[in-house]
């Protein structure tokens, strides 16, 4: 078979479904005639145990970024629940029993899981390492100390109802679910979680939810996984669950590659049969094993498949378009889609404006880092479609203004209202979804991501796909999906930039870059747009296309602009309002031209020349 | 500014990103007590050259200073020759106080007069740092932590400065404040390669300057050369 054909072959879905067949089929062949030795079934049901514990924890530490060790005490969780269902209220349960224990099992699992992601991401950093180490420790004494569940003793009498074929299909469930998951709304919310939390969070993800929510999914995994190796060993006890197996999840993670489902698979499958033919060597492996990783940390410091995907695996999509393809998300834009008729309509209808009241109405706002005041009584107004600029010296608190309109932080004292509604100290994402976009001064793309995908994760707020239909793909989650990739697509041709929908965001010019970033804070629906230094970094050619490119922004989707430049030609001659901030406060407001011979602003702020 | 020997001698650079060429075989001078400007578009290749001389990126050619070729010095040795780079994007240290940040920039000062000096010299420059020095520099505006990194360099008392885009993010008379400092700056000695997007205020105060086309250079010549050349005007200085 020539590559060619075989490439083919790997990309074909309907060849995964058939060897998914095959493999169901012989996992039930293989015990029923015996056509392998029973130490090798072992092994195999090994695998299956591992790869739902190993892409599970992909899910927390690889997709998501964050860093998880609590993998074991949730498998633990599963392992006593499900166990003490067919010991004890089951003996002799009916053939639904054993299905029915793992799935309580999963949920015992899923349940812990939401009482540690809650407290957990409340706060950001490395708390989750902490706490989830902590969770094993707790688990472990727990459980030692619950005569009912054996004690440190452990717990004995679960028949053998781990079979080859229930590992196998939970196997197959577990990467059909989470794949799903992956290539879901939640999914582009985990994957920017990942790359940029803050930004994803002005782009209206509610982070918090997804990561509670990807927490505890990988939490049900771990449990079930507990379930298939209690009944498959027969015997559990607390110090089974320690660190150490977390451990081992850790290695199998990084060693198969983070983010990747492949390599779950990979590195699963290579750890349990490597452990297994190296155990004549006894002590030695504990050598070698260590040995290994250390050497592929060197070498491949992402695993195996770090960041890449079979093509099994990756989103059903169109031909991919132009540009450097993205390999770290392996997902292709389509081709162009010549359909901006819609586009504008949808955007313009968001955009009503509102005759009586003020679009934007700050008074008064307030706020000190410490002892110094960043901005003190800043008053602002501001009607729909308005163009206003923001100038002043550096550490004049322009930036501060942003980030406590948009949310980031919560003013000491002020008021924001926006179109009458009062949205002071709400957060980002809330802000947002009333109608608020930004971009930020140092570029926030999720660089690793495609161009599509950028823009398709600011489409979270507005859709309306719940995790039912996430996890399984049915229900309303095709349209929905068509729906957010057909205008995601829409808006990149609207601005020309269809070509690169399936580049990565991070290969693209600087110039490009400023310009997605816009784009994604449009694809929100903003009715105002908050630009920090658009032009910053800029020479004076682009600046020119940039001017040419807000003038269009502005007369296409109706949006009143806030932006905050240094670039005296594109302040001059696009905003019809200046405020000049120095200290935290307005110290002069005016149309560009009365603004450029203001004593104090030149005194402040444009020097003695106003600069080219 | 007399033309002295040659500081730094840059020859057929190239550079690669993956399997893109980013600089594609440039060669260049800086001669004692120049300013010298590199200018050109977007991804044209500039901070590559940068980062190639410092250390920070492999490449092919040959990069000498002083006569000595630097290729294969770990970074941390080229600055200690006297080399200070000021990366586009700041890279100051968001933890540390801006006292603290100025203190590693004296890294390479083996006396602790130089470095006294060095602070003397970059809060007489820049007042707003001085009144910030407690101050973790994480918490400074975009414009305070361009001056911070700019500061820091000149701790070091380097001979040469390699400036990515040093206005970027600064208010315009802070660009005056900054380019009058930059001149003062060279009078003194130290001899300064330039990139810089307003390309028209770099081309006044250098020497000389280098035009950047993908990858390549398109023209070469004496500051105010290169400002009067129609194809740098349409290109790269707007209407």
């Amino acid at each position: 078979m020539n590559r060619h054909t075989a490439g083919a072959l790997l990309r074909d879905r309907r060849v995964l479904y058939a060897l998914t067949a095959v493999g169901f089929l012989l996992s039930w062949a293989i015990p029923r005639f015996g056509l392998l030795d029973s130490y090798v079934q072992l092994i195999l049901m090994y695998v299956g145990i591992n790869v739902i514990l190993c892409l599970s924890l992909n899910l927390i530490n690889g997709y998501m970024g964050e860093f998880s060790v609590g993998h074991a005490g949730f498998m633990s969780a599963g392992a006593y629940t499900a166990s003490l269902l067919t010991v004890r209220v089951f003996p002799h349960g009916a053939a639904w029993a054993f299905p029915a224990a793992c799935l309580a099992g999963g949920c015992a699992a899923a349940l812990l899981g939401l009482l540690v992601a809650l407290p957990s991401f409340k706060t950001r950093g490395d708390y989750l390492a902490i706490v989830t180490l902590a969770f094993v420790f707790i688990v472990k004494s727990a459980v030692e100390n619950i005569d009912a569940a054996g004690g440190p003793r452990g717990l004995l009498g679960m028949d053998r109802l781990t079979t080859l074929p229930w590992v196998y299909a939970w196997t197959v469930g577990t990467v059909f679910v989470i794949r799903n998951f992956i290539y879901s709304r939640y999914g582009r919310g985990v994957l920017a979680v990942r790359e940029d939390e803050t930004a994803a969070e002005f782009m209206g993800v509610d982070t918090r939810q997804v990561k509670v929510l990807t927490f505890v999914v990988a939490s049900f995994f771990a449990g079930a996984a507990g379930a298939l190796f209690a009944h498959l060993l027969q015997y559990i006890s607390p110090g089974m669950f320690d660190i150490v197996k977390s451990t081992d999840m850790l290695v199998m993670v990084y060693l198969g590659g983070v983010a990747s489902i492949g390599g779950s698979l990979l590195g699963a499958s290579l750890y349990t049969v490597l452990l297994e033919a190296l155990r004549p060597l006894a002590m030695w492996r504990m050598v070698l094993m260590p040995l290994l990783l250390v050497l592929l940390m060197i070498f491949r410091p992402r695993g195996i498949m770090g960041l890449r995907e079979f093509p099994w695996f990756r989103r059903r999509c169109p031909p991919q378009g132009g540009g450097q393809p993205c390999g770290a998300c392996g997902i292709g834009g389509s081709a162009g889609a010549d359909r901006t008729d819609s586009l504008t309509v949808g955007v313009a209808a968001a955009a009503q404006p509102r005759p009586q009241v003020p679009l934007l109405d700050v008074s008064g706002l307030s706020h000190r880092f410490g002892g110094l005041a960043a901005v003190s009584g800043f008053s602002l107004r501001m009607s729909s479609g308005e163009l206003v600029g923001i100038i002043g010296p550096n550490g004049a608190g322009k930036t501060t203004v942003f980030n406590l309109i948009t949310g980031a932080y919560r003013p000491d004292e002020g008021r924001i209202l926006f179109s009458g509604q009062d949205i002071t100290g709400l957060r980002p994402g809330a802000i947002n979804a009333a109608g608020i976009a930004r971009t930020f001064q140092n570029i926030r793309l999720f660089k690793d991501l495609s161009v599509l995908d950028n823009i398709m994760t600011a489409h979270y707020a507005r859709s309306s796909c719940g995790v039912a239909e996430a996890l399984t793909h049915a229900g309303g989650y095709q349209a929905e999906e068509a729906r957010v990739r057909d205008h995601s697509l829409e808006l990149l041709a609207f601005f020309e930039m269809q070509g690169q929908s399936a580049a990565c965001a991070g290969s693209l010019s600087y110039g490009l870059q400023r310009r997605l970033e816009i784009v994604r804070a449009l694809a929100t629906r903003p009715r105002l747009l908050l630009l920090d230094e658009p032009a910053a970094g800029m020479n004076p050619l682009e600046v020119d296309q940039l001017m040419e490119f807000i003038r269009r922004v502005r007369a296409e989707f109706g949006v009143a602009v806030l932006l905050i430049e240094h670039q005296m030609r594109l302040v001059m001659s696009l905003c019809e309002r200046l405020e000049v901030l120095d200290f935290g406060t307005t110290i002069a407001a005016g149309t560009p031209a009365q603004i450029q011979s203001h004593p104090r602003v030149l005194e402040a702020y444009l020097g003695q020349e106003s600069a080219s | 500014m007399s033309a002295g020997p040659a500081l730094l001698e840059v020859k057929d650079l190239a550079v690669s990103y993956g399997g893109i060429q980013a600089v594609k075989g440039i060669s260049l001078e800086v001669r004692q007590g120049e300013i010298v400007a590199l200018v050109g578009a977007n991804g044209a290749g500039k901070s590559s050259t940068l980062r190639a001389i410092s250390g920070l990126l492999p490449y092919a050619g040959e990069v000498r200073h002083e006569g000595t070729l630097l290729r294969g010095l770990p970074p941390h040795r080229i600055a200690a020759r006297g080399i200070a780079h000021v990366p586009e994007g700041r890279g100051i240290f968001a933890n540390l106080t801006v006292a603290e940040n100025l203190r590693l920039g004296a890294w390479p000062c083996r006396s602790r007069a130089a470095a006294a000096r060095g602070y003397e010299r970059v809060f007489a420059m820049f007042p707003r740092l001085k009144e910030r020095s407690r101050q973790p520099s994480g918490t400074l505006s975009g414009g305070e932590q361009q001056m911070l990194a700019l500061g820091r360099a000149l701790m070091s008392g380097a001979g040469l400065l390699l400036l990515d885009e040093p206005s970027m993010g600064l208010s315009p008379r802070l660009v005056q404040e900054i380019l009058a400092m930059l001149a003062d700056i060279n009078r003194q000695g130290v001899t300064i390669l330039l990139v810089e997007q307003n390309a028209n205020m770099a081309l006044r105060m250098a020497s000389r300057g280098y035009v950047f086309g993908s990858g390549l250079l398109e023209l070469s010549g004496s500051g105010p050369e290169l400002l009067g050349d129609p194809r740098v005007r349409k290109a790269y200085l707007g209407a």
